[in-house]
């Protein structure tokens, strides 16, 4: 739905994905060559597309980390769009690469990391290839971050209302007073309880709850397009996470906002995603409808993923036990990287990396198991 | 006495820990934090009690007490007391408040000798009042497994060092060499390298940490592991293989639990026993099975409601409850839930319910249900099994957004 399948970049059949043999990436890998039929598009489609253009289209992004013990792939050709007003969830354990996309989209991925490939487009330009001070001039205004810890993401030496202000005061034209007015009126739509005397409150003085709500006004207050909220809710309680996820899902009604939830949780992108994302080791692994790759996983670790969660009223249910840790991403193994874990895995599946293909219905898989004997 | 299976390992009563809140100068105590303020509750053996609560209900300083990291305020711990000695206990307290109620010089003279009595039996069964000789000597017997993989191994300590620690203090194993073998064999039933001894911490992966932390316990071949969140720093894939690691090591070493978590759905997998606490108290108690169908308080009814599912068919109830824990200094007046349930009526906000038997083994503090109340939806039973939301809920007004689909179902 809002990510429309990635057509220039994953063709149906199993094209190796561009920039495989970009410089610094020498992969083996798919056959390429492969007869790369170009993808019939209806007409009535192509117009579909132009309506539901993306706000953000990330193709092929890839973000490495240059260390001393060797090249770090955290992000190693990512791709998704995102609709107006719709929600990503982009999920994965600790190390899959998905905050590293996020930073990396905002071009704020922290050395030795850097963007080696690959687009971030938001309204016809590319974040990625922009001189550094129109992104500043971007990110806040049209794309804005919520981090996750939300005491690390405040400024302890200004008030909750100043920190909000500094946003404005470098997106709009406000003066000292509208600015101060403004910070509160963000505060009361954020569901801060008595806003104008929060806003004069540090941010120490504020729970965790109500710290997230601060940081989550200061992303909102210049309307961005899009919004990338890097586990917004896991370090707070569970009464309160659902506070935030029903602000968020608030807030993008009114304002169409997209929203990337980069998240480890499972069930936050089943009551707040539109599509998922799952990466695994730096790459996706499976995208698609929400609803679709929950009720039928393609890809076995989504599928291994889904299965390992405990769930309130199904404690009788086994869990799915994953063996084995994510790979160290400096020395990935070949072929499919989460073959080493995978209980289906064949040999066929340690020779070559699979691609991220199309299976239809919006929806991708990276196994060859998954996309069937057929395609290959 | 110890093979019965039914005896109680952990009988806590009425502990209560709080810490002094010091400012100005000279510096001196303005307010305490009550962050375990008045909780009983008991283990048995081979059990795994469940304990649930946001951040800052106490649920750790709980475990921190309860293994002698914190020295109470207030109350007592019997630990592997023996069956006739822990009735006796009983009847001496029975006794006393009794004794208690009635006036006059004899009833006095009557409840100090009941005291002295009981005094006598603490100093050789309470762990808080034990001698320090035989505190040491009990110490190896309940053992603690911290949350953090990351902070709680010393970086400079090898592994061996780190699990054989406990070991050298304790006086276990004679030798050197046969400390190491002991190390070793710990480090397999935890589901380590044996070779694992020589390396240091920053080698190991979050959930290999969480391995060895839970070896640094068992090292000691204690009977009671308190084990605070030990799963909620890991990622789901690993979760899974350390609560089998954990369920493994309880049948091979016939250990009993005490497992703390935010988490309803890993406890409810866990548990035989859950306490749901807020803000320093218990406010339900019951086997896990009757918690989880009758969950009688609306915290937790709360809790379970805001439990999130990986299910995107299932369509997310908005917030259940409104606002956030208030400061444990100043813990709201009568029931510590009141500004945030949504049943809350006028005696909730001037007394504080205790917690009080509602079922058979079913303990709640609430006054809004029984034996104060009849239970919600009791005259549809099938309601009260599902996820019947009970009596009409209106919410009162409060700051900040109005949640309109309170209710829910």
């Amino acid at each position: 739905m809002s990510v429309e399948r990635d057509t220039a970049s994953a063709p149906r059949g199993g094209v190796p994905k561009p920039g495989n043999a970009g410089p610094g990436a020498p992969r083996s890998a798919a056959p390429a060559g492969a007869a790369r039929p170009l993808p019939a598009r209806p007409a009535g489609l192509a117009a579909a597309l132009a309506a539901e253009a993306p706000v953000l289209d990330v193709r092929n992004l890839a973000a490495w980390y240059f260390t001393d013990e060797g090249t770090v792939k955290a992000v190693d050709g990512v791709g998704f769009k995102l609709g107006k007003g719709k929600t990503l969830g982009l999920v994965g354990e600790s190390g899959c690469g998905k905050t590293a996309t996020g930073l990396a989209v905002l071009g704020l991925l922290p050395p030795p990391g850097r963007v080696v490939r690959g687009e971030a487009v938001l309204g016809r330009r590319d974040l990625l290839r922009m001189p550094e001070a129109d992104l500043a001039a971007m990110r806040g205004r049209d794309i804005a971050m919520i981090f996750q810890e939300p005491m690390s993401a405040l400024d302890p030496l200004m008030t909750a209302g100043e920190q909000i202000a500094e946003c404005l005061e470098m997106h709009t034209a406000l003066d000292r007073r509208e600015r101060a007015e403004k910070a509160v009126e963000l505060l009361a739509s954020v569901g801060v309880p008595e806003p104008a005397l929060r806003a004069k409150a540090w941010p120490h003085e504020l729970s965790g709850g109500m710290r997230q709500r601060v940081v989550i006004a200061m992303a909102l207050a210049c309307d961005p397009k899009v919004v990338i909220a890097d586990e917004p809710t896991t370090a707070l309680d569970v009464t309160v996470q659902a506070q935030i996820l029903d602000l968020i899902e608030d807030t993008q009604e009114r304002t169409g906002m997209g929203v990337i939830l980069v998240t480890h949780d499972l069930a936050a992108v089943a009551q707040a995603a539109d599509e998922v994302a799952v990466m695994y080791a730096g790459v996706l692994v499976e995208t698609g409808p929400v609803k679709d790759v929950y009720a039928h996983p393609a890809h076995p670790y989504t599928k291994a993923l889904l299965g390992s969660i405990p769930v309130v009223g199904q404690a009788a249910r086994q869990l799915v036990t994953i063996p084995g840790r994510v790979p160290n991403l400096a020395r990935l193994p070949s072929g499919c990287r989460f073959a080493d874990r995978c209980p289906l895995a064949e040999s066929a599946c340690r020779a070559v990396e699979p691609d991220l293909v199309d299976l239809g219905a919006g929806r991708r898989v990276r196994c060859i198991l998954a996309t069937g004997r057929a395609a290959r | 006495m110890n093979d019965d299976g039914n005896g109680f390992l952990v009988d806590a009563r009425g502990l209560e820990k709080r810490f002094p809140v010091k400012a100005g100068f000279p510096r001196r105590t303005v307010a305490e934090v009550r962050a375990v303020d008045g909780v009983s509750f008991e283990v048995r053996r081979g059990r795994t009690f469940g304990l649930v609560g946001e951040s800052g209900c106490g649920k750790t300083t709980l475990a921190r007490t309860m293994v002698g990291l914190y020295r109470p305020t207030a109350g007592s711990l019997f630990f592997d007391t023996p069956a006739d000695k822990v009735e006796l206990v009983l009847e001496l307290r029975r006794k006393i408040a009794e004794a208690g109620t009635v006036r006059g010089p004899a009833a006095r003279a009557e409840l100090s000798g009941l005291e002295e009595r009981l005094e006598v039996l603490r100093r050789e069964y309470d762990v808080y009042s034990l001698p320090k000789r035989k505190l040491a000597a009990r110490r190896r017997e309940f053992q603690l497994v911290f949350q953090d993989p990351w902070g709680s191994l010393d970086p400079r300590m090898t592994v061996g060092h780190i699990v054989g620690e406990g070991l050298a203090v304790h006086g276990i194993g004679g030798s050197r060499a046969e400390r190491a073998a002991l190390v070793r064999d710990t480090l397999v039933s935890c589901g380590l390298d044996p070779d694992a001894i020589d390396r240091y911490p920053h080698e190991f992966s979050g959930g290999q940490r969480q391995r060895i932390g839970i070896a640094r316990a068992l090292a000691l071949r204690p009977k009671l592991l308190v084990l605070d969140e030990p799963v909620s720093a890991l990622d789901v894939s690993i979760r899974v293989q350390i609560l089998d690691l954990l369920k493994d090591i309880k049948e091979a070493y016939g250990l009993t639990y005490v497992f703390i978590a935010h988490d309803l759905a890993v406890v409810e997998r866990v548990a035989d026993e859950v306490g749901v606490m807020y803000l320093g108290k218990i406010v339900e108690r019951a086997a896990r099975a009757d918690l989880f169908s009758r969950r009688y308080h609306p915290y937790t009814r709360a809790l379970i409601d805001a439990a999130p599912v990986p299910d995107p068919n299932v369509e997310r109830r908005r917030a259940p409850v409104r606002g956030e824990p208030p400061s444990p200094i100043a813990p709201p007046p009568g029931c510590r839930f009141h500004p945030r349930c949504p049943e809350a009526v006028e005696r909730c906000r001037l007394e504080e319910p205790p917690l009080a038997q509602a079922a058979p083994g079913h303990y709640v503090a609430c006054w809004m249900r029984p034996p104060h109340r009849a239970a919600p939806g009791a005259d549809r039973p099938g309601l009260a099994a599902a996820f019947g939301p009970g009596p009409v809920v209106r919410p009162t007004p409060a700051p900040g957004r109005s949640t309109g689909r309170a209710g829910g179902a």
